[in-house]
C-alpha cells in the first residue's frame, strides 16, 4: 500500500473509531412554554406569563403522583464537583447571545441547538407534552456580566431573593428595591411547573435576562433560557 | 562471549527495557485518565484501542527511517520518549488544573488529553522495527550460543512445536530465528513484566506521578546505554562481523552522529529524572498538592476561595484528601460561616465539610428517625458512612445498629483523627453496634437480618466501581431486607445539575420494587445570614405505603424546622421513558456523574 493511501486510510479509520467517543451525548433541553415575553419598564421587571402553558418530558404520565412545590434556597451537594456542561448553545454574557438558536418566545436557547431537533425525532416515542401550572415564580439577581462570564449557573432554582406563590398573567419586580445589587446586570426568573392533570413537579424553567442602564433607562439586552435537559 | 553475541544481547535487553517502558506508560495514562475524568472501562479501552493504533502507524511509517541510521533513529526515539512521556502527563494534569474557557469546546479538550497516548504510541511504535532490523543486521547465528542453551531452547521448542501440532498443521524450522521472532518474543516479556511491576510495585508503591518518572528515566538511560554501547567511540576496534555488517572495511558503529543538543539533552533529562525519583516522595506529594489545590479552586468563581491540602492518604480503596477552604472572595461568604473550614473527599468527590457536616447527617438520620420507632428493638444498616458520624447520631435514638464499609483503613484512620472525632464523639464505641468491613452489597447477600431504616452512606457515583452501590441488584437486596415497615435513605445529586444521572438513579430503585418516595431537604443556615438553606437532597424510598412524616411525633432536628417538613408526603416514585435501568451486568454509565 502507497504511504498516501495508508495515512488516508488510517485516519479515516481512526476518525470513525473516535466518532462514537467524542462530544456528549446528553439529551437537550426540555422544551417548554411558560414566559412567553420580560420587559423593564421604569425600573420594574415585567414578566409575562404564557396563556397556554406546556412542557415536554419524559416523565412516564400513567403514573399519578401528586406534586409538592420544589423549594428554594441554595445546596451544596455531597459527591458533586464540577458537572454540568454538556452539548449545545452557550455564551451567556460571553457573546453567544445572536448565534444561539431562539425559542418561538423569542429567547435564546441555553444548549439548544441542531441536535436537539434530531434527538426529539429519534425519541418522539419516549417524550410527552403536559400542561403545566406555574405553583412559584421566583427572581434573583446572579451578579454582573463579569460574574457571569466566570460562573453561570447550571439549569435549575437558585437562592430566590423574591418569589410569587401561584402567579397568573404578569409579574412585575422592582429591580430599584434591592440597593446592595448594582441593578444592572444578571437577574434569573424560575418558574416552578406542576402538571395541570397530572400534578407532577416538573421542577423549575428559568430564564437569565441580562440588564444594563442606558440612557434612557433599564433594558434588557439578552433573554436566555435556561431548562434542565429532558 | 562474542561482540556479536554481546551486541545482539544488548539489542534483546533493550528491548525488553523499552517494551516494559512502553507497556506501562499505557497503563498510567489509562489510570491518570481515569482519575481525571472517571470511568475506569472507558479510558482503559479508550486508550489501550488509541495506543495500538498509533503503534500501528508508527510502525507502518518506520520503512520510511533511513536504513544507513537505524541506530541513531533508535536514539531519537528514545530520548523523545523520555521527554515527551511525563510532559504528556503534566499536560493532562494541568488539563485539569487550569480554569479553562467555557468557550473551548469539550471535544478539543478530550482529544488533546488524548494526545500524549497518542504520540507515546506512536513513538513506541518505530521502536520494534528498528530494533528487528539491528537484530537482523546483527547476522548471530548461534552458534557462539553456550551449548547447553542450546539445548535447552531445542527441548523447549520441540515440546512447543509438539503442543501446536495438535492443533495446527506444522513443519518444525531448524536454524537462526528471524530478529523479528525474537524481538518479538522479547517484547511481551517484557510487556507482561512491565504490567506486573506496574500492578505489584509501582502503582501501589510509588503512585501515579513517580511511576512516570521512573519509566522516563529507564527511557534516557536505555538511550544513553545504547549510544554508549554503540557508538563509535566505544566500538570495539576490530571484528569481521562489523565490517560484514556496514558494508565497509572499517568498523562502522551502529550508530552514526550523534547530535550533540540531543545528547546533552538526554543527560539533563537523565540527571533530572533521577533527582525526582531520588525524592519521589516530596516531588508526588507537592505535585498532587497542587493539582487538587487548583482543582478545587476552580469549582469556585475567580479569587473567590483558596484551598489548602493539609492531609492526603491513599487507602487501598480510596485517596482521601482533606483541605481547609478560605473565602477569599470581596462580598460577604455564601458558603459557610467565617471565613476558613476545613473540609474532606473521597477521590474527587466531596464528603464532608465543617459547615454542612451536621445538617447532612441530620438529614441522613434524624429526619428518617422521625418515621421508625426509637429503642433497641429497631434495627438500623448503615452501608457506608465509614467517619462514624452517621453512627453517632443513631446512637441517640438508642437503636440497634449494623454498620458495613469496605474501607477497613479508612475507618481506623477516623476513629482517632481530631477532626472525625469531633463529629462522631468516639461512636464506634456504642454498644449496640456491629461494624463488619466488607462490600455492602456482599453483606446483604450473606446476611439474613432484616432492618427497620437502611441507610445509604455511599460515596458519589464518579467510578465504574461504584457501579454496584448504584446498580438494581443492590437496590433490590436492600429491599428483600427491610421489614414490612422498613425503609431505604440515601443522598441523592440534584436533578438539575445532573439529569441523566437522576433518571437512571430514580428508574432503576423503581425496577428494584420500590415504589414509593417521600423527598427532602436537609436545612440549615450555613453561613449565619439569617436564612435557612438546604444543605443536601434526600429520599426515603420503601416497597409500599407508609405513613406520612409526622412534625409532631418528629425528632428535634425535624421540629426544629417544622416549616420545612409540615408538608412532606410519599408519592409514587415516578419512572421516566427511554432511560434504561442500571444494572450489574449491563451497566448504565448515564448513571455516573463527570466530576
Amino acid at each position: 500500500m502507497r504511504r498516501r493511501q495508508f495515512i488516508v486510510a488510517t485516519g479515516l479509520g481512526a476518525v470513525t473509531a473516535l466518532g462514537g467517543c467524542l462530544g456528549s451525548k446528553s439529551p437537550p433541553p426540555r422544551k417548554s412554554s411558560v414566559v412567553s415575553d420580560f420587559e423593564v419598564s421604569d425600573g420594574t421587571l415585567v414578566v409575562d406569563l404564557a396563556d397556554n402553558k406546556w412542557v415536554m418530558s419524559r416523565y412516564d404520565g400513567s403514573q399519578q403522583s401528586p406534586a409538592t412545590v420544589s423549594p428554594v434556597g441554595i445546596a451544596s451537594a455531597k459527591g458533586s464537583s464540577g458537572g454540568g456542561g454538556g452539548r449545545g448553545a452557550t455564551g451567556r454574557g460571553t457573546g453567544g447571545y445572536t448565534s444561539a438558536p431562539h425559542t418561538s418566545h423569542g429567547h435564546a436557547w441555553y444548549h439548544g441547538g441542531d441536535y436537539a431537533d434530531d434527538w426529539y425525532e429519534d425519541h418522539e416515542e419516549e417524550v410527552t407534552q403536559y400542561p403545566v401550572t406555574v405553583a412559584a415564580l421566583g427572581v434573583a439577581y446572579l451578579g454582573s456580566t463579569d460574574q457571569m462570564q466566570d460562573e453561570a449557573p447550571d439549569a435549575g432554582t437558585v437562592s430566590w431573593d423574591e418569589t410569587f406563590q401561584n402567579p397568573s398573567g404578569t409579574v412585575m419586580y422592582d429591580i430599584t428595591n434591592r440597593p446592595e445589587f448594582s441593578q444592572a446586570g444578571w437577574y434569573r426568573v424560575g418558574a416552578n411547573i406542576v402538571g395541570g392533570d397530572s400534578n407532577h413537579d416538573f421542577r423549575w424553567e428559568c430564564y437569565d435576562l441580562e440588564v444594563s442602564d442606558g440612557a434612557t433607562g433599564f433594558r434588557i439586552d439578552e433573554q436566555w433560557k435556561v431548562s434542565p435537559r429532558i | 562471549m562474542s561482540d556479536t553475541r554481546t551486541a545482539t544481547a544488548a539489542l534483546l535487553v533493550l528491548t525488553f527495557v523499552v517494551s516494559f517502558c512502553s507497556f506501562v506508560y499505557e497503563f498510567v495514562y489509562s489510570e491518570l485518565l481515569t482519575v481525571m475524568y472517571g470511568g475506569t472501562v472507558t479510558q482503559y479501552v479508550i486508550t489501550v484501542g488509541l495506543y495500538f493504533f498509533s503503534l500501528g502507524v508508527g510502525a507502518a511509517l518506520s520503512d520510511d527511517l533511513n536504513p544507513e541510521d537505524y541506530g541513531g533513529n533508535f536514539f531519537r526515539t528514545e530520548v523523545l520518549l523520555a521527554a515527551v512521556a511525563p510532559a504528556g502527563f503534566l499536560l493532562i494534569v494541568g488539563l485539569n488544573s487550569v480554569r479553562v474557557p467555557r468557550a473551548v469546546p469539550p471535544e478539543l479538550l478530550w482529544t488533546v488529553a488524548r494526545l500524549p497516548v497518542v504520540v507515546v504510541g506512536f513513538l513506541s511504535g518505530f521502536e520494534l522495527p528498528l530494533l528487528t532490523h539491528m537484530v537482523d543486521d546483527r547476522d548471530d547465528d548461534g552458534t557462539t550460543t553456550p551449548a547447553w542453551i542450546h539445548r535447552l531452547g531445542d527441548r523447549l521448542h520441540d515440546w512447543t512445536v509438539t503442543c501446536l501440532g495438535v492443533f495446527w498443521n506444522v513443519e518444525r524450522k531448524e536454524g537462526r530465528r528471524s530478529g523479528l521472532s525474537v524481538v518479538l518474543a522479547m517484547d511481551y516479556v517484557g510487556g507482561l513484566c512491565g504490567a506486573v511491576v506496574y500492578a505489584r510495585l509501582l502503582y501501589p508503591r510509588l503512585g501515579l506521578i513517580p511511576t512516570i518518572f521512573v519509566l522516563a528515566l529507564l527511557n534516557a538511560v536505555a538511550a544513553l546505554a545504547f549510544v554508549g554501547y554503540f557508538s563509535g567511540w566505544s566500538w570495539p576496534s576490530s571484528d569481521n562481523d562489523d565490517r560484514r555488517l556496514f558494508g565497509d572495511s572499517t568498523p562502522t558503529p551502529l550508530v552514526g552522529r550523534v547530535p550533540k543538543t540531543l545528547l546533552v539533552v538526554c543527560l539533563l533529562l537523565t540527571a533530572s529524572y533521577a533527582g525526582v525519583v531520588a525524592n519521589h516522595e516530596t516531588a508526588d506529594e507537592r505535585l498532587s498538592e497542587l493539582y487538587l489545590e487548583q482543582q478545587i479552586e476552580n469549582e469556585y468563581p475567580p479569587g473567590a476561595m483558596s484551598v489548602e491540602i493539609t492531609d492526603q492518604e491513599t487507602t487501598r480503596y480510596q485517596h482521601v484528601i482533606r483541605y481547609e477552604r478560605t473565602w477569599t472572595g470581596a462580598g460577604p461568604n455564601p458558603h459557610f460561616t467565617g471565613r476558613s473550614e476545613q473540609c474532606l473527599r473521597l477521590g474527587s468527590a466531596v464528603q464532608l465539610c465543617d459547615s454542612w457536616a451536621d445538617s447532612y447527617h441530620n438529614g441522613l438520620v434524624d429526619v428518617p428517625m422521625s418515621l421508625v420507632d426509637h429503642g433497641p428493638e429497631t434495627k438500623v444498616l448503615v452501608v457506608g458512612g465509614g467517619d462514624w458520624i452517621a453512627i453517632d447520631h443513631l446512637r441517640q435514638y438508642n437503636v440497634t445498629v449494623d454498620h458495613v464499609d469496605l474501607d477497613a483503613q479508612f475507618m481506623n484512620m477516623t476513629k482517632h483523627d481530631p477532626f472525625f472525632r469531633h463529629w462522631h464523639d468516639d461512636a464506634y464505641e456504642y454498644d449496640r453496634l456491629q461494624t463488619t468491613a466488607t462490600d455492602g452489597y456482599r453483606y446483604l447477600q450473606q446476611t439474613n437480618e432484616t432492618y427497620d431504616l437502611v441507610l445509604l452512606d455511599v460515596p458519589g457515583a464518579t467510578d465504574d466501581d461504584l457501579l454496584t452501590l448504584y446498580s438494581k441488584e443492590f437496590y433490590r437486596s436492600v429491599r428483600q431486607h427491610l421489614t414490612d415497615d422498613g425503609m431505604m435513605v440515601t443522598w441523592a445529586y440534584s436533578a438539575d445539575r445532573y439529569p441523566e444521572h437522576h433518571k437512571a438513579f430514580v428508574n432503576t430503585v423503581g425496577a428494584a420494587g420500590f415504589t414509593r418516595q417521600l423527598p427532602y431537604w436537609a436545612w440549615e443556615d450555613i453561613d449565619s445570614d439569617g436564612e435557612t438553606e438546604r444543605v443536601e437532597r434526600f429520599y426515603a424510598f420503601a416497597p409500599g405505603g407508609r405513613q406520612p412524616l409526622s412534625v409532631a411525633d418528629g425528632t428535634a432536628y425535624v421540629q426544629q424546622y417544622r416549616d420545612r417538613y409540615h408538608d412532606r408526603q410519599w408519592h409514587r416514585v415516578p419512572r421516566y421513558r427511554g432511560v434504561r435501568v442500571n444494572s450489574i451486568f449491563h451497566p448504565n454509565y448515564d448513571v455516573l456523574v463527570d466530576t
